[in-house]
């Protein structure tokens, strides 16, 4: 029985929007994804591994007059964050990199923001050198992730019965859109 | 399971169909056009593939194009979906990633190097043979 499902587990992490960061003892960590990113990151050499749950590209674009969002909130602030985060724990030598989320509303077609925040993760994981080995982006709807820090491992389900409708007002299914 | 194996490299093949011997029942197809034909020729005789792997960087027809074919396929046979789309390059760049998932179709993105339990991961997490989400709290 894999460890998704050993009856012993590891300490179960929901990351809702605008969380995320750096685990380096075992732990499960669920996301649920619409339009959201969450990117994954693996040292395997450290066995540290980290992730954020992200609902905008850019802070610059989209930060909220006076209120403190943190870093996880936007997807190039997050990364830039948990770049940092690992660095200091020397992990950049050997770090494995997956893209998942990003799915657009049916009524936003392709300037959707879920294909922004995609483009974003590339961009900002490009510029610091990183390559991604895997991504999971698109489409029209949710997905479910379950991402085990210390061996890098991602389990992910589409969400068949949850289309993603847009960015929303008020409370999103799942905790996330 | 009955899975199409495009890559214009044999090596490339002869990995992919050793991961999945006695998994799957597979085809293979040199480029993005035996891969299409292949595809259209499933599905006119009732037995369509559960999912397709395609390089991009083939001659003739990329496997980007292929898979938009595929997807058009379905469209036209009412099936707009059903197939599972996975593609496995070596080229590992946001434009290759963006575009064979937003614009062609495409279900998830591998880059090259990969090992037998990144593929067969890749394709438990499209539901190949069944999700490893199902049944888990």
């Amino acid at each position: 029985m894999n460890a998704l499902l050993s009856p012993e587990g590891f300490p179960v992490r929901h990351l809702g929007i605008g969380e995320g960061g750096v685990f380096d003892s075992p732990a499960r960590v669920h996301v649920l994804l619409g339009s959201c990113v969450a990117v994954t990151f693996h040292s395997p050499s450290r066995g540290v591994g980290a992730t954020f749950h992200a609902l905008l590209p850019a802070r610059a674009e989209f930060a909220r007059q006076g209120q403190d969002d943190g870093p996880f909130r936007y997807v190039d602030s997050a990364i830039a964050e948990l770049l940092h985060r690992l660095a200091s724990l020397r992990c950049m030598a050997d770090l494995e990199v997956k893209v998942f989320g990003g799915a657009n509303s049916l009524v936003q077609g392709e300037f959707g923001i879920g294909m922004k925040n995609v483009r974003t993760a590339f961009a900002g994981l490009a510029s610091a050198g990183l390559r991604v080995t895997a991504s999971n982006v698109g489409g029209t709807r949710g997905r479910k992730l379950v991402f085990l820090p210390s061996t890098g491992d991602v389990y992910m389900k589409i969400l068949s019965e949850t289309p993603v409708h847009g960015m929303r007002s008020g409370p999103a299914p799942f905790g996330g859109v | 399971m009955k899975l199409l194996l495009v890559d214009d490299e044999p090596v490339a093949l002869r990995f992919l169909s050793g991961v999945l011997a006695g998994r799957a029942r597979t085809e293979t197809a040199p480029d993005g056009a035996s891969a299409v034909a292949a595809f259209a020729r499933a599905l006119d005789q009732g037995e369509p593939f559960d999912a397709v792997i395609l390089d991009i960087m083939m001659p003739g027809m990329d496997g980007i194009e292929a898979a938009r074919r595929i997807r058009a396929l379905e469209r036209g046979r009412g099936r707009e979906g059903a197939c599972r789309l996975l593609m496995l390059s070596c080229l590992d760049g946001a434009e290759h990633q963006m575009a064979a998932q937003y614009d062609a179709g495409a279900d998830g993105y591998l880059t090259k190097p990969v090992d037998s339990a990144d593929l067969l991961a890749a394709l438990a997490n499209l539901g190949l043979p069944e999700n490893p989400l199902d049944g888990a709290e």
